[in-house]
């Protein structure tokens, strides 16, 4: 008998009114190709002609021993049981949930139902945010915070209603309670298919082409640029943002190489741990200090710096550029003004930009966190941690994901787990690649310094 | 459609054909002289049941999302369910419609006709609906707690139904609840013991859990690798059979039975049981297994048994059924494969392919 192709599936999650129905109705007038089979969280109608549509009742199965992790989605299972029998009449499931479901029990029903896993495979969680209202949610209810937590992608929709500083801040808040996410920015659910669809998340390593920043550890900046400057004087200008103060170091590097910023970035870390100097707008920014920007004026501010020799310079900033708007340009008396007396300014071009992994207030229950050490791990001694992690702490663990390297295996081991469920497979060949471990775990009330200590006991 | 020709084989010759598309049911009707067959995408099929020639075809019934049929027991009509969420009742004969019946929106996904084929129950949704011959609606259910999955008539009046966490069964004369069993857990697949006594639900925890009707004990029965989705009880109600994993596990209600004692393992597919039926005359039980494999075994009176015959298919059984006089047998698959085979009775008369 032939072997079959799994089918992948899409869960599609996202409180309510975040525009799951808007985007559900985008990809299904799409011109894509695909043949979609949408199960749908409200009464559907069935047309297999523009796709096949489908309604769940969102029946959550608990199991009679209790346990979160047998928690599955009924319906789905009668849904995709009937889907099954059709084969060959889609090639792609979208599976939509209500506002107020926990993504658990049908990301679930993919790892627990042996013949729904038999057949499908789960490809990713996309959660989309309403932009306007996500903070309120994340403040009062657990549903949305775990839609966050569960998504392989975020899709901060209806970004046309907030201020670009507002989308920056909340990306940034989102990106601390989910590392492993990719995010995407958008009005009217107007994503491509593609970013809803084949998504790979499964695959750690499409996750890491994708966003290969996820594992890198945190920085006291977010941005970095770097300028080329001829001798002269420049000035430094921002626009309101979303904090009064910002800090700032300005270097001088050896190089514009893209590969050398870590080291300097290992020198500004030192740099930012000192007592910051407040400077006031108009006042002139000094080299390999931390300088506190005051920045609560209204409209726009400038402040000065001088360049003695051509040099290679690098601005290490807490907040991104965009966030601020900041331009680095020529002090120059012929500088074109608005009727403001404002600076019209685009702005040297940088020869490297950089967004750091930032450091955060972690104010959200639900974060993640990313562990990460070099060699090979026991696989006895990770066996037995990790199946005690879960075992205990498996309800507050929403989404696991990495690869580990056993020293007997040429391939990385790709760990992928959903609460207490757990698999790990072999996949890419490590080749000339340096041995490595990565781990990250997405959930509630994590113990950092206790995962990263149990972990380290780990390795061979 | 082709012929068949086995030596020193149960599954005597006989035909097949080709349909193409899952099949969801297939049948004997009209005196065993048809066979009717459905497929997933609305395709009703009736055959002559001696030469496998079709007979008539109907295309793209229920919007082409067909779920379930079932042949009535006087064998002159079938009813057919679907996406759409009607019921229709057509003519064995040439398969023209009789009625059909709109239950509502949902799915309906089992249908069931009772032993003298007066009425059928329907589950849609959260609930069952209970026409007659002529498709005219007599009986509702209240709206359960959760979706239906699956309908038994327990004689010609009582209906089980199984959802998650519990068994119904109503008396649809009178409309009365008259037992109700609960169980915390998904109830996936159901059958009762001819005498209505056992009432068996598989469940989505991979077990088996029973019910007597007449003291209201139950028992559970662990230990399954897979969902037990096919259980059959047989003719005598002595053996519920169910699969679950790729043995078939034969429990015995014989006199303290089953609860402590070993069940009967029927050892002999690779993959999973993918459905199982009693023979309606003797303990001959046929199983199907998603590896492509049927057999045919004989159960001595522990339960156990030895495979008197196996075939392969090439595609995994969706549906096995005895001919009345259990000497003809039908096996639909999901790549669309249906087959005739000759069973030799034990006076040695088939069905006559070989004639």
């Amino acid at each position: 008998m032939k072997e079959k192709r799994k089918v992948p599936v899409t869960i599609l999650t996202g409180y309510l009114g975040a525009g799951k129905t808007t985007l559900l109705n985008k990809i299904l007038r799409e011109e894509h190709g695909k043949k979609i089979a949408v199960i749908e969280n409200e009464y559907g109608e069935v047309g297999i002609d523009q796709g096949l549509v489908i309604n769940a009742d969102e029946e959550v199965f608990e199991m009679s021993n209790g346990c979160i992790c047998c928690t599955v989605r009924g319906d789905l299972i009668r849904v995709l049981g009937n889907l099954m029998k059709r084969r060959d009449k889609f090639d792609y499931v979208l599976v939509e949930t209500t506002g107020l479901a926990d993504p658990g029990p049908v990301a679930q029903t993919f790892f627990m139902d042996d013949e729904v896993r038999d057949e499908f495979t789960l490809d990713g969680i996309v959660t989309l945010v309403d932009s306007a209202h996500i903070n309120q949610q994340l403040e009062h209810s657990t549903e949305s915070a775990e839609q966050v937590a569960f998504a392989d992608v975020l899709i901060l929709n209806k970004t046309d209603l907030v201020s670009k500083n507002e989308v920056n801040v909340l990306e940034s808040r989102l990106r601390d309670m989910n590392k492993m996410a990719r995010i995407l920015r958008a009005k009217e659910a107007g994503v491509d298919v593609e970013d809803v669809l084949n998504l790979g998340a499964f695959d750690l390593q499409q996750t890491l082409d994708r966003r290969p920043t996820f594992l890198e550890p945190e920085y006291p900046f977010e941005w970095t640029g770097v300028y080329e400057l001829k001798k002269g004087n420049y000035r430094l200008y921002f626009d309101d943002g979303p904090d009064p103060t910002m800090l700032i170091t300005a270097i001088k590097c050896d190089s514009s190489n893209e590969k050398d910023l870590d080291e300097y970035a290992e020198d500004c870390v030192r740099i930012f741990s000192k007592e910051p100097k407040k400077l006031l707008p108009g006042e002139a920014i000094s080299f390999n200090e931390v300088i506190e920007l005051q920045l609560q004026d209204a409209g726009q501010k400038l402040f000065e710096l001088y360049i003695d020799n051509k040099s290679t310079i690098g601005l290490f900033t807490q907040h991104t550029a965009e966030e601020f708007n900041i331009r680095l340009d020529e002090n120059k008396d012929d500088q074109p003004r608005d009727k403001e007396f404002r600076d019209i300014t685009k702005g040297i071009d940088t020869r490297i930009e950089r967004i750091w992994v930032a450091e955060h207030e972690h104010d959200d229950e639900v974060g993640s966190i990313a562990l990460e050490s070099l060699g090979n791990i026991n696989p006895d001694k990770l066996n037995d941690w990790i199946s005690k992690l879960l075992r205990e702490k498996g309800v507050d663990i929403f989404r696991t994901k990495g690869f580990i390297s056993y020293a007997e295996e040429s391939r990385k081991i790709v760990f992928q787990g959903v609460h207490m469920l757990f698999t790990a497979e072999p996949g890419s060949e490590w080749g000339n690649e340096p041995r490595k471990n990565q781990l990250v775990f997405i959930g509630r009330n994590l113990d950092e310094d206790a995962l990263r200590t149990e972990f380290q006991k780990c390795l061979a | 459609m082709s012929s068949m020709k086995r030596s020193n084989s149960i599954f005597q010759g006989g035909w097949y054909s080709e349909i193409n598309e899952y099949v969801i049911a297939c049948d004997w009707a009209l005196e065993n002289k048809n066979i009717i067959a459905a497929d997933i995408t609305g395709n009703i099929y009736s055959f002559d049941a001696k030469t496998g020639k079709l007979l008539y075809m109907q295309k793209d019934t229920h919007n082409k999302s067909l779920l379930d049929l079932a042949v009535n027991p006087n064998g002159s009509i079938y009813a057919t369910c679907g996406q759409n969420g009607k019921v229709d009742i057509n003519a064995a004969s040439d398969g023209s419609l009789l009625s059909s019946s709109s239950l509502g929106n949902d799915w309906i996904d089992n249908i069931q006709w009772t032993n003298n084929g007066r009425l059928l129950a329907g589950s849609i949704g959260k609930f069952v609906h209970v026409i007659d011959s002529s498709g005219n609606q007599l009986w509702r259910s209240d709206e359960l707690t959760s979706t239906v999955s699956a309908i038994y008539w327990s004689n010609n009046s009582e209906l089980a139904i199984s959802s998650y966490g519990q068994v119904i069964i109503y008396d649809v004369k009178t409309n009365k609840v008259c037992q109700r069993f609960e169980w915390k857990g998904s109830l996936i697949s159901l059958a009762l013991s001819p005498n209505g006594e056992i009432v068996a639900c598989g469940s989505q925890d991979n077990s088996v859990h029973f019910w007597r009707r007449t003291n209201g004990k139950d028992a559970e029965m662990t230990g399954y690798p897979g969902k037990p989705k096919d259980i059959v009880f047989d003719i005598t109600g002595q053996y519920l059979a169910t699969g679950g994993s790729p043995q078939v596990t034969v429990w015995n209600f014989k006199n303290k039975g089953p609860e402590g004692t070993i069940p009967g393992q029927l050892i002999l597919h690779n993959e999973p049981i993918s459905c199982l039926s009693f023979a309606n005359s003797s303990s001959l039980l046929a199983s199907g297994a998603k590896d492509g494999s049927i057999a045919i075994w004989k159960l001595d009176k522990n339960g156990d048994g030895e495979p008197i015959d196996k075939i392969s298919i090439n595609s995994t059984p969706t549906r096995l059924r005895w001919k009345k006089d259990d000497n003809a047998f039908l096996a639909a698959s999901d790549s669309g494969k249906l087959f005739c085979w000759d069973i030799p009775s034990k006076n040695g008369e088939g069905f006559g392919f070989k004639k």
